[in-house]
């Protein structure tokens, strides 16, 4: 291409730009811009750079330059004229979006105009006109470069560390360390970007700039009147008042906070070293300071540990975990005591600094471990309860000076060394399960000894009953097993149905039975109160007859397996009613036939269970009746069962018939026709519920 | 509250959800599943025995919905305790004559006589008190403590659940109650059974050693890296993290149930009962075994304290079983320096009625539920000890001051672990869930 076409190119470029910057200009206060434009004014902080250093290349040539006219001057011009303009155009598409009216923005936007401005002229002037324009473009560009890089560092940035000390905490503003975390902690929860309760979003200061959706929410000329001021200080009854009531609620100090920052211009810059005791703010925050500090768990002044360090520490069997965000502290503990090796422990000394808890529980720690536990020098927690400590080696210790809790329960240490420790704030020692005792006399004020449970504190209480190992129905040559999973217990029983005590038969090897038997037993042990009595009502397997059916149907609800159920070889569980183990009849009465078959059938016995709460009573009456041709059936006996006389615990039993030759039987079974009067359903029909038949 | 600012360094992700120092680490949460009735336990109305019989005012009752039980009876009889009250310890706090053991460690606990909810039924109660939700499709507390916290010991689950049954009228509990609802599938809670290995199936069969388990793990491992990396389905890490678990489990969960740790000392603490499994105070047992081994929240559930009649034959069984143990559990991590690190909460999903269900007799009367007021106690975890807090009027019916939602309770016990409830979130189905939801203040007066 030639020079000169380029030079039109460029030329025409910039008029046409020019064109647009003026009517950008001219209509700013009517222009929306579309919401995917936005990328070309978020692009003007990067691009600001090309011009600044062609003004900056081009100023030097200018000024340096010996030769009058040189060719590419006209090209560079205009290229540094289009990028100047292309600029602001992109300033201007940035400062539409983001509409903070600062007279900083204003300041920055005249003084790029004016850049543009002399840039534009500098392409239609004539040499020496043109140097001195570019030369005077120069300070023009590092003001107007100054104002924007105010507006998005903020002012002061770059003279701000000569202004105040060296400390950076110092240096912070005051804004960011004590507004921010108050904002944040009671406002921000739904005054943020994805809430936006009121349209407002305090989680930055540009857009606490921006207000809600009744406007500002401050007004710096009447900071009194300000919205934010107001209804933070509104009673918490009213319907405006904020935080709403049941929210956090801001503190006193924290509302003067707030107040005092806005009356001294609600600024981002002031930094804590400005604060001297006349500022407005000094009060404030110097009080939040004092109440943060002191409701810090306690003060840490150890450094933080390396978060790679702490990852690497962390393990199946060892966890270290940080106390809390913000805190240097972290808390220890060890696992499994078959997995430890004291290897593991010394590893954690990488971090022996920022140790504040150590639980080494149940782990086998043993006196000359101690050694190591005391490099841990801000230890405030340790846990040692059953390690295999002796005693010894506590004056490793004493470098913990901020210890407050030793866990040394199920031990074998004594209590002695705990008058090495008087100098310690308040210790809590914990002795349970040791034969540790210090007389009250030699036992340092600030320590105070846990001794724990110990069995003289009470009477003796009672054992729980035997266990029966077997199932409730047992094989043909099954014997009974009873045990107590208590080692040492005695176990005393009856077969006869005598109440069992401290005289009966002790159980020593397996019971032999016949048919049915109640087993009623004891449990008993030196010192401990004897166990209540327990009844195991055991079956073995009988005879199955040769069929069996149901004349009546059970009760919808509770249809078991049907007959298949009373042959089934299983017990009901007496917690369980529900269960198909069972067969449950209300409305009438059970009618049972049986075939017997070839069979020599001496007993049959029917067993069944009582929940007097849930309505599930013993049969009112039950009914054996046989016959030869199963035609005519004639009853042989009949069984009133006593019934209870109040509300107790649920159990299982069984009624029994002796039979002579013969082949078909009839069982009926007649549920309580009316619950007594004590009972809460009185006059209403009771349950029956049996799980199985034997006979033998 | 912004110390890394002038440290310039900070270790957040390690931390999880905590946001400022916990007072608790562990939770042993002694649900009674049923609802006791506070009448015969904390909340003393000497009112109701001097009115035995009269009827609840409507004043009273101010328009509360009834169940379907006793909406349909004529006369609501107001009725008192059959079971004495007294004073105990140096704070005075009203327990009932049914709970001597309790009595005994009334300085250690902080009665809440004002807890208060929304439903009025079984299902809906007890899933609000353990998801903050009534539908159950929410995680459990158990797992977004798990889901906060993570995992102290990384042996065992953070969240582990034991059942038991007493011989009161009783409730279901489902496993819905333990979910992880949309969290991973890592924070559900873990049920133990009742048999002498609470366990299942964690010993290896006969011929398989832990070697060959490993390699087996190993194996199945590989091919479930092989399904991650086809499908990409989050579950299938899960999965590896639970084999993974499961088989560091192995070593950890025996030591643990290891009963040559059992002296005759603790078991007379707890009482005999504690050495058969699946009873309550086995489960307290466990429980306190298993939270000193760092699992992170304990859930029991003791089943039987439904008395819509027949208060006065199924209470004393009930207060029987869990009275020993529940207090012996606080007493046994005092005395191992770790009461003050767990919270220990004692209570059911709501109240029950002041008046009496069914047939009121001299000898025995029922209660139905009531939302509108109900006790529970805290015990260590940084809560104050020896108070009574929250009041009801003298008909035990209304809340007079200082009333403690469910939600309430939820942010109360999130903050005793570090936790602030507002931040606690998950984001599901377009919106962040919370345990507290939308609501929920912490109850600062209870906390030390």
């Amino acid at each position: 291409m030639q020079i000169e076409s380029l030079e039109r190119l460029l030329k025409n470029l910039m008029w046409l730009f020019s064109s647009l910057l003026i009517f950008m200009i001219v209509f700013e206060n009517q222009l929306v811009i579309p919401h995917w434009l936005y990328p070309i004014g978020r692009l003007h902080p990067m691009i600001l750079h090309f011009p600044i250093v062609l003004i900056v290349l081009l100023a030097a040539w200018m000024a340096f330059s010996k030769a009058k006219e040189h060719k590419y001057v006209k090209v560079s011009l205009y290229t540094t004229a289009l990028v100047v303009i292309v600029t602001s155009i992109m300033g201007l598409f940035l400062s539409l979006e983001d509409s903070v009216a600062t007279d900083l923005m204003f300041r920055h936007k005249w003084s790029a105009l004016v850049l543009t401005i002399i840039m534009v002229v500098s392409t239609g002037v004539r040499s020496p006109v043109s140097r001195i324009l570019i030369v005077l473009a120069l300070p023009v560009v590092i003001v107007t470069g100054h104002f924007g890089g105010s507006i998005t560092h903020g002012e002061n940035f770059v003279f701000e560390p000569w202004e105040t000390p060296g400390n950076l905490a110092e240096g912070l503003p005051i804004f960011n360390v004590f507004v921010e975390p108050v904002l944040n902690d009671k406002c921000t929860g739904c005054h943020n970007p994805n809430k936006l309760k009121g349209e407002l979003d305090l989680t930055s200061f540009s857009k606490m700039v921006e207000g809600g959706e009744s406007g500002p929410i401050w007004n710096l000329n009447a900071p009194d009147s300000s919205r934010i001021l107001k209804k933070i200080r509104l009673p918490l009854e009213h319907e405006d008042h904020m935080p709403p009531e049941g929210k956090n609620q801001l503190t006193q100090n924290e509302i003067n906070l707030l107040t005092a920052w806005i009356n001294s211009g609600a600024d981002t810059a002031t930094s804590i070293a400005a604060l001297q005791p006349d500022h407005a703010l000094y009060e404030p925050v110097t009080l939040l300071k004092e109440y943060w500090e002191q409701n810090a768990a306690s003060d840490y002044d150890f450094e933080f540990a390396d978060i790679e360090t702490i990852n690497n520490l962390n393990n199946s069997f060892r966890s270290v975990d940080i106390y809390y965000p913000g805190a240097p502290a972290l808390e220890a503990s060890f696992f499994v005591r078959s997995a430890f090796s004291i290897n593991a422990l010394k590893e954690l000394l990488a971090v022996k600094e920022q140790i504040i808890s150590l639980d080494l529980g149940y782990m086998p720690i043993t006196d000359q471990d101690l050694e190591i536990i005391g490099q841990f020098k801000n230890l405030e927690k340790l846990n040692l309860n059953f390690t295999d400590l002796r005693g010894t080696g506590f004056e490793n210790l004493l470098d913990c000076k901020s210890l407050r809790s030793l866990s040394l329960a199920g031990t074998g240490v004594n209590a002695n060394f705990l008058t090495d420790f008087a100098n310690l704030d308040a210790l809590d020692v914990f002795l349970w399960e040791t034969q540790a005792q210090i007389g009250k006399d030699s036992l340092p004020e600030n320590i105070t000894i846990y001794y724990g449970y110990s069995v003289e504190d009470e009477d003796p209480i009672a054992l729980t009953p035997p266990l029966l190992q077997n199932d409730r129905i047992i094989g043909k040559n099954e014997k009974i097993i009873l045990e107590h999973n208590f080692p040492g217990t005695e176990i005393h029983y009856t077969t006869d149905n005598t109440t069992p005590d401290s005289t009966s038969k002790v159980y020593n090897n397996p019971i032999e039975i016949h048919n049915i038997a109640s087993i009623r037993a004891i449990a008993l042990k030196e010192g401990w109160l004897q166990s209540k009595e327990v009844v195991f009502e055991v079956f073995k397997a009988g005879l199955v007859p040769d069929s069996l059916k149901l004349l009546t149907p059970p009760d919808p609800k509770n249809p078991g397996k049907l007959e298949k159920t009373l042959v089934d070889f299983e017990k009901g569980e007496i917690s369980d009613f529900g269960s198909e183990k069972w067969l449950g009849y209300r409305e009438n009465p059970m009618e049972l036939w049986i075939d017997l078959g070839d069979q020599h059938v001496a007993q049959i016995a029917l067993a069944y269970g009582v929940s007097i709460g849930s309505y599930i009573m013993p049969p009112e009456a039950v009914e054996l009746w046989v016959s030869d041709d199963n035609l005519e059936f004639k009853m042989i006996e009949r069984v009133e069962i006593p019934q209870p006389d109040g509300y107790g615990p649920s159990f299982e039993s069984f009624v029994e018939f002796n039979l002579k030759a013969t082949r078909y039987c009839k069982i009926k079974v007649f549920p309580v026709g009316k619950l007594p009067n004590w009972h809460s359903g009185k006059g209403e029909k009771g349950w029956v519920f049996v799980d199985e038949l034997f006979l033998f | 509250m912004a110390p890394d600012l002038f440290s310039g360094d900070s270790n957040d992700q390690l931390a999880g959800f905590k946001s400022f120092a916990p007072k608790a680490k562990r939770v042993i949460y002694l649900f009674q599943n049923g609802a006791p009735s506070q009448l015969e336990t904390f909340d003393y109305k000497p009112l109701l025995n001097n009115m035995f019989g009269e009827e609840l005012p409507e004043s009273i009752r101010g328009g509360q919905r009834l169940t379907g039980m006793t909406s349909n009876q004529e006369k609501f009889p107001l009725v008192g305790s059959k079971f004495g009250f007294k004073q105990h310890g140096k704070s005075g706090i009203w327990i009932s004559d049914l709970f001597p053991n309790m009595a005994k460690i009334a300085d250690e606990i902080c009665v809440i006589k004002s807890m208060h909810t929304e439903a009025i039924n079984h299902d809906p109660a007890l899933t609000f008190m353990q998801t903050g939700a009534q539908q159950g499709n929410r995680p459990s507390m158990g797992s977004w403590l798990s889901y906060g916290l993570g995992s102290e010991n990384k042996n065992l689950p953070a969240f582990c659940v034991l059942l038991s049954r007493g011989r009161g009228n009783g409730q279901g509990v489902y496993s819905k109650l333990w979910t992880n609802g949309f969290l991973d599938s890592i924070h559900q809670g873990v049920q133990f059974s009742k048999g002498e290995n609470p366990i299942l199936y964690l010993q290896n069969p006969d011929g398989v050693n832990l070697q060959s388990r490993r390699e087996m793990l190993d194996k199945i491992a590989d091919l479930n890296e092989m399904a991650y990396d086809e499908f990409g389905a989050p579950e299938i890490k899960t999965k590896i993290q639970q084999y993974e678990m499961a088989y560091r489990m192995q070593t950890a969960v025996p030591e643990i149930t290891d009963v040559s740790r059992n002296s005759d000392h603790i078991i007379k603490m707890y009482g005999a009962d504690c050495l058969e499994p699946g009873t309550y105070a086995a489960n307290c047992l466990l429980a306190r075994k298993l939270s000193e081994s760092g699992v992170r929240f304990v859930q029991l559930y003791h089943q039987g304290w439904d008395q819509h009649e027949n208060v006065v034959g199924e209470m004393p069984l009930q207060a029987e079983d869990v009275d020993r143990a529940s207090s012996a559990l606080v007493l046994d991590l005092k005395q191992r320096g770790l009461l003050d690190e767990t919270l220990v909460i004692w209570g059911g999903e709501f109240g029950r009625t002041n008046y009496c269900q069914g047939k009121l007799t001299e000898e025995n009367y029922g209660r139905d539920h009531h939302p509108r007021c109900f006790s529970i106690w805290l015990a260590g975890g940084g809560v104050k000890r020896g108070m009574t807090y929250g009041k009801t009027d003298e008909f035990g019916y209304n809340i007079v001051e200082n009333p403690v939602h469910v939600n309430d309770l939820h942010a109360t016990i999130l903050h005793l672990l570090g936790i602030d409830h507002e931040k606690l979130n998950y984001r599901y189905l377009g919106r962040r869930f919370r345990l507290t939801d939308v609501s929920g203040h912490v109850v600062k007066d209870i906390i030390s």
